[in-house]
């Protein structure tokens, strides 16, 4: 017998079970299932709902089983009299003051206190006095409030002193007169607070702009992947009649346990804005007229074909979102590279393309995310991490929480709810310094060699002070160490020599190096070859135009395959752009002003949301979303319409089959053998680029986002304008 | 000070632990204790920590002396210390003189009158469990009386020398701070307490883990109650045996009485356990105007109430009270005269309970509210037939069903008061609220 095993005995069978974990942990193991409402397995224990009472031999009261550590020798009765008598006082405590008001309330259905009154309630109160109400507070537009159904379970503000590290909701009064409310009347703002939504067990917290639109038990429920981020959240559409009513968390441990971001769930309201376009339209003059699907498609391949005729590829160009899934970029790709045309680019939020000749075959974070906890030093470089990816950061508290070293270095002081070691703050200009310099103090530890040309680039720093000393020990002592790199970085005119900087840094301290991308799928569009310098699965190419040169000149043809120039960090230079090429295409979801003015063809194409596809995450993880949605054009799906354009070319369809089988291999080859990138950036960009840059905020990185309603009307958006 | 002396001149069991020095002149002061033998306990394992001064064998001698935990719960004291764990973890030693229990007014006069007895047993407590800092959780209706007090002993201890780092280069470490709470009934309890010393909403944690392995800030800690802690330097003095010669067998030493109600002379009174109800009623003077004994409720207004004829035959010890079906509790015996109208009485006491949970978990959330406003309805003429039979089962599902003990304390009045005085009230429901106490 193992000293971690205890021997139990539940409802007369005896069990072999692990000593360290609480009763209700083993029943649930085991199928047995005691009701419960305060206790959730991500949160700390409670006990206080008192619903999973249950009788264990030798102990004079029911106990919580949720708050009882199994013991050798323990019996416990789960069924008995006893059992069941604590759990329906409890029952009639719960209900006497609960409103009752299920017919009205958006959580019946799906209500934790409902569906146990069935099984532990009586038909009829004993309560005959009058029912309690509560006050309601207003925390914003996405969470609603129903207090007086609240039964003080507390998971939404354990949620927020564990998850998210930040209590914005508290018990506040005495006995009756306890309630759930925020500190003097804020907002709940955290980035991932409309997961209390789905803890709240009964109709307290609720979808605000789902409430009173449909019932549950109506809905469809399909698997997706939130297309909002690089980390590939899953989740499940609610839908209905093909509409999208909501969307909640769909639970994986390995990459966002129960958890979603805020953009994950409420992005999708922008899908449904007034600008979403239904109907193809093609430029006469000023006005843009609507056609069909066919004429628009013949219309965009005989200009092409006619500019490819006289052998101008060099001025086609065209610019992807890199929120597009697997298949449309492998397909336009594919259309492109037939006709050799090599200006295509997704990379819209990067200036400095000094580095392409060492770029990675497509950037990636080289652990597990759920590996992220047990790293034992984090160094972050130019990242508001919290925003760019809420559960990487969610992940990253997790490490901090359990003890790690966690430090940062960026270009600004922002707010963490976790223990740091070591923040350093860095003008955006002494960024690329700050990082050469924990490079200096690393070859300083290691005695490694350092090769001339590198040498030089660092003798023109300064010395690196206690902190990047402080810094690169602790990344070179720990072998759980990780550095990740993020977006800011990725934008900012000096990328490719920061991104050199941390692959040797990470050599140095044998740390893993991890990098974060824009949009949901720049790791497909660097494996598909939508990038100017590389064919799919990193076959090189000529060179043609990166995605800053694009947006900086003229063009005979400009597409726009599912962005628009708001998703661009060098908006201004790219409506320049549309506004001096001779034909401008814009495969979109919506119609905006810019496209009003300067596209000759519009193609109306379909979200993600809306269509059958996938992803591949920024751990080289490969996931499908299934959810065809008719969408009211009852056009093709964007597969079929991007292998119409293929076949009116006269070329054959590439099989996305025979692509998806080298694929696999492919990722694992290059994840699994990481090569750091060991050489400098040949040149520097000039910083005249980083002017007129977009400010970043986390509900306006993509056109879904800047079109969700609710996500529009939160302070992060508000305080921002 | 009246009722003491009054009852010194006559009994001269009063007064023998605790109180000991209590007739001696500013019996608070430094002087005034030392003079009485105060910290000669404590400056024995200063000069000698050695048997029988060694950790070992303090506890060894608490648990040889008897003593129980004073503040309602009588849990053997040198068993509770020897649960510490015995390592390097920094430790700390609890005082609950958060009194509140509604009758117990004896933790208050000690902080008045004898506060240095509490202040060396604290140190040599945290001596004997290894704890380096303690403190002393002080009620927050205390504030102006008992207060003051404390503190002013404590800063008269510190300047002698006798608390500190490195006490007299002997290299035991004991600081003491006194804290003042908020006034809030569930702080008592000892977690509440807790979690209320760390700058929370005093809401007891739930058990396991006890605060002997997780306590404040997480470490391993002892709670005691201020009357228990008090009595740890003369029993340390004088020996165990000595402080056995007092009480019964199982219920050693003396306790402090706080008798209230119908008696001619509420007050406190120091004196042995296992004393005659009679023989200690005696001592407040008879119940009032000469009326005959109704009921008494022996320790505190959440242990079950007991009617005269059995009371009267009752000793005052744990024991004796455990087999008539209450307990001693933290022995505030509220003496209940004939005339008085129960029905009444169990809506304060049940009002009380109502204002006080603290409202985490369920059963006292919503069940204390429920049991107020039907006796609530009850004597304002409204009540239901049903509403007796009502008001002991809603009493018997928050029993044992709670966190803390808060839940037990809320039922058992409402359980013993309906169970002794049925027909008082059946006869109030049928008679549209009318008293048959009269």
């Amino acid at each position: 017998m193992s000293i971690n095993k205890v021997n139990i005995t539940i409802d007369g069978t005896a069990h072999t079970v692990d000593s360290k974990k609480m009763l209700i942990e083993i029943t649930d193991e085991l199928g047995i299932y005691i009701p419960r409402f305060c206790y959730h397995e991500k949160l700390s224990i409670a006990a206080n709902c008192r619903m999973c009472l249950v009788e264990v031999e030798n102990s004079n009261n029911a106990l919580p089983a949720c708050a009882t550590p199994v013991s050798e020798g323990m019996v416990v009765n789960t069924q008995s009299t006893s059992s069941k008598t604590a759990q329906e006082s409890t029952m009639e405590f719960l209900l006497i003051n609960h409103p009752l008001d299920c017919p009205i309330c958006d959580q019946g259905g799906e209500c934790e206190l409902q569906d146990l009154a069935y099984s532990y309630g009586k038909n009829n109160s004993r309560f005959d006095l009058l029912k309690q109400t509560k006050p309601n507070d207003d925390l914003g537009p996405l969470v609603s409030t129903d207090m007086t159904r609240c039964i003080m379970c507390t998971r939404c503000v354990r949620f927020g002193s564990e998850v998210a590290g930040i209590q914005e909701l508290g018990t506040i009064g005495r006995g009756e007169a306890s309630t759930i409310s925020t500190f003097v009347e804020q907002t709940v703002d955290h980035e991932l607070s409309g997961n209390i939504i789905d803890l709240c067990p009964v109709g307290a917290l609720n979808n605000k702009p789902y409430r009173y639109t449909d019932r549950t038990w109506e809905l469809d429920q399909i698997k997706s992947i939130s297309p909002h981020d690089c980390v590939g959240s899953n989740i499940y559409m609610h839908v209905k009649n093909n509409k999208i009513k909501r969307v909640v968390p769909l639970q994986n441990d390995s990459i966002n346990e129960s958890w979603i971001a805020d953009r994950d769930r409420f992005g999708f309201d922008g899908i449904y804005s007034e600008d979403r376009i239904e109907v193809p339209m093609i430029r006469s003059g000023d006005q843009l007229f609507e056609s069909s699907m066919d004429d628009a498609i013949k219309l965009l391949n005989e200009n092409i074909s006619s500019i490819v005729g006289t052998n101008l590829q060099a001025n086609i160009s065209a610019l992807i979102s890199p929120s597009t899934s697997l298949v449309e970029q492998f397909l336009l790709a594919n259309y492109l590279s037939q006709q050799n045309i090599r200006n295509f680019d997704h990379r819209i939020n990067q200036i400095d393309f000094t580095g392409d000749p060492l770029d990675p075959l497509f950037p990636h974070l080289n652990i597990n995310i759920n590996d992220i906890q047990n790293m034992k030093t984090i160094l972050i470089v130019g990242s508001d991490i919290r925003k760019e990816t809420p559960i990487l950061a969610h992940w990253v508290k997790k490490a901090a929480d359990s003890g790690s070293s966690i430090h940062f270095i960026d270009t600004s002081m922002r707010e963490y709810h976790f223990p740091i070691s070591d923040y350093i703050m860095t003008d955006e200009d002494s960024l690329t310094e700050n990082v050469g310099l924990l490079v200096k103090a690393a070859f300083n530890i290691t005695n490694s060699l350092i090769p001339i040309h590198i040498e030089e680039r660092l003798n023109d720093l300064s010395e690196p002070t206690t902190t990047h000393k402080q810094i690169a020990l602790s990344l070179f002592n720990n072998d759980d160490s990780l550095i990740i790199h993020g977006l800011l970085s990725r934008s900012h005119p000096d990328f490719a020599l920061i991104r050199s900087y941390i692959n040797i840094l990470s050599d140095l301290t044998k740390s893993k190096m991890g990098e974060l991308s824009h949009g949901s799928n720049s790791v497909g569009a660097y494996i598909t070859g939508c990038i100017p310098h590389r064919n799919h699965l990193g076959q090189p190419s000529e060179q043609g135009l990166n995605a800053l040169q694009i947006a900086s000149s003229n063009h005979d043809l400009l597409i726009l395959y599912g962005l628009e120039t708001s998703d661009c960090i060098y908006e201004e230079r790219l409506n320049q752009a549309l506004k001096g090429s001779k034909t401008v295409v814009a495969f979109t979801y919506f119609q905006d002003d810019i496209f009003n003015e300067y596209a000759d063809i519009i193609i109306p194409i379909k979200t993600s949301y809306e269509s059958k596809g996938s992803f591949i995450n920024l751990t080289g993880t490969y996931q499908e979303f299934n959810n065809e949605l008719s969408h009211p054009n009852n056009y093709y799906s964007n597969e079929k319409l991007l292998s119409y354009l293929i076949e009116i070319n006269g070329k054959k369809v590439p099989s996305f089959d025979q692509f998806l089988k080298e694929l696999k291999p492919f990722i694992f080859d290059c994840i699994s053998n990481q090569n750091f990138i060991n050489e400098l950036p040949l040149s520097i960009t000039d910083a005249d680029n980083s002017n007129s840059l977009k400010r970043f905020n986390m509900y306006n990185v993509d056109s879904i986002l800047r079109r969700s309603k609710p996500l529009q009307l939160t302070k992060e958006v508000l305080s921002d304008n | 000070m009246k009722f003491l002396t009054n009852w010194r001149t006559k009994i001269s069991d009063l007064n023998q632990v605790i109180f000991a020095n209590i007739n001696n002149k500013d019996p608070w002061s430094i002087d005034s204790y030392i003079s009485s033998g105060g910290y000669e306990a404590w400056r024995n394992i200063l000069n000698d920590q050695t048997k029988p001064h060694s950790a070992e064998s303090i506890i060894e001698m608490i648990k040889e002396s008897g003593l129980r935990g004073r503040g309602g719960a009588g849990f053997p004291t040198g068993l509770k210390w020897s649960f510490m764990p015995k390592n390097d973890e920094q430790k700390y030693i609890v005082c609950n003189s958060d009194e509140s229990e509604p009758g117990t007014c004896h933790d208050r006069d000690i902080l008045k009158y004898n506060p240095h007895a509490l202040i060396e047993g604290m140190a040599i407590a945290g001596y004997a469990i290894g704890a380096t800092v303690g403190y002393n959780y002080v009620r927050g209706e205390f504030m102006a009386e008992c207060y003051p007090q404390i503190e002013n002993a404590l800063n008269e201890t510190y300047q002698k020398g006798l608390l500190g780092k490195n006490i007299f280069n002997t290299g035991i470490d004991f600081d003491l701070y006194n804290f003042i709470g908020a006034g809030a009934y569930i702080c008592g309890e000892e977690t509440g307490l807790l979690e209320s010393l760390e700058g929370k909403q005093g809401k007891p944690r739930f058990k396991p883990p006890f605060p002997a392995n997780y306590g404040l800030y997480g470490q391993p800690t002892t709670v005691n109650n201020t009357q228990t802690l008090a009595s740890v330097p003369m029993i340390i003095n004088k020996g165990p045996d000595w402080f056995k010669s007092f009480g019964t067998d199982k219920s050693t030493g003396t306790i402090i009485f706080s008798i209230s109600g119908h008696v001619n002379s509420p007050g406190n009174y120091e004196l042995p356990l296992g004393i005659p109800f009679k023989d200690l009623i005696e001592y407040s003077g008879g119940v009032i105007n000469k009326k005959q004994l109704k009921a008494v409720i022996p320790g505190g207004s959440s242990t079950k109430v007991l009617p005269a004829k059995i009371i009267q035959n009752c000793k005052m010890d744990y024991e004796s009270l455990q087999e008539v079906g209450s307990s001693l509790g933290t022995a505030a015996v509220v003496v209940i005269a004939e005339g008085t109208c129960m029905v009444n009485l169990l809506k304060r006491i049940s009002r009380f309970y109502f204002a006080e949970n603290c409202g985490q978990c369920t059963p006292c959330r919503e069940g204390t509210g429920w049991l107020y406003r039907i006796l609530d309805r009850i004597t304002e003429g409204n009540g239901k037939e049903s509403d007796l039979k009502l008001l002991v089962d809603v009493a018997n599902r928050i029993e044992g069903n709670t966190i803390c003990a808060f839940g037990d304390a809320s039922a058992w009045p409402v359980q013993s008061f309906i169970e002794h005085y049925y027909e008082e009230f059946e006869y109030m429901i049928n008679n549209k609220g009318k008293t048959k106490a009269a």
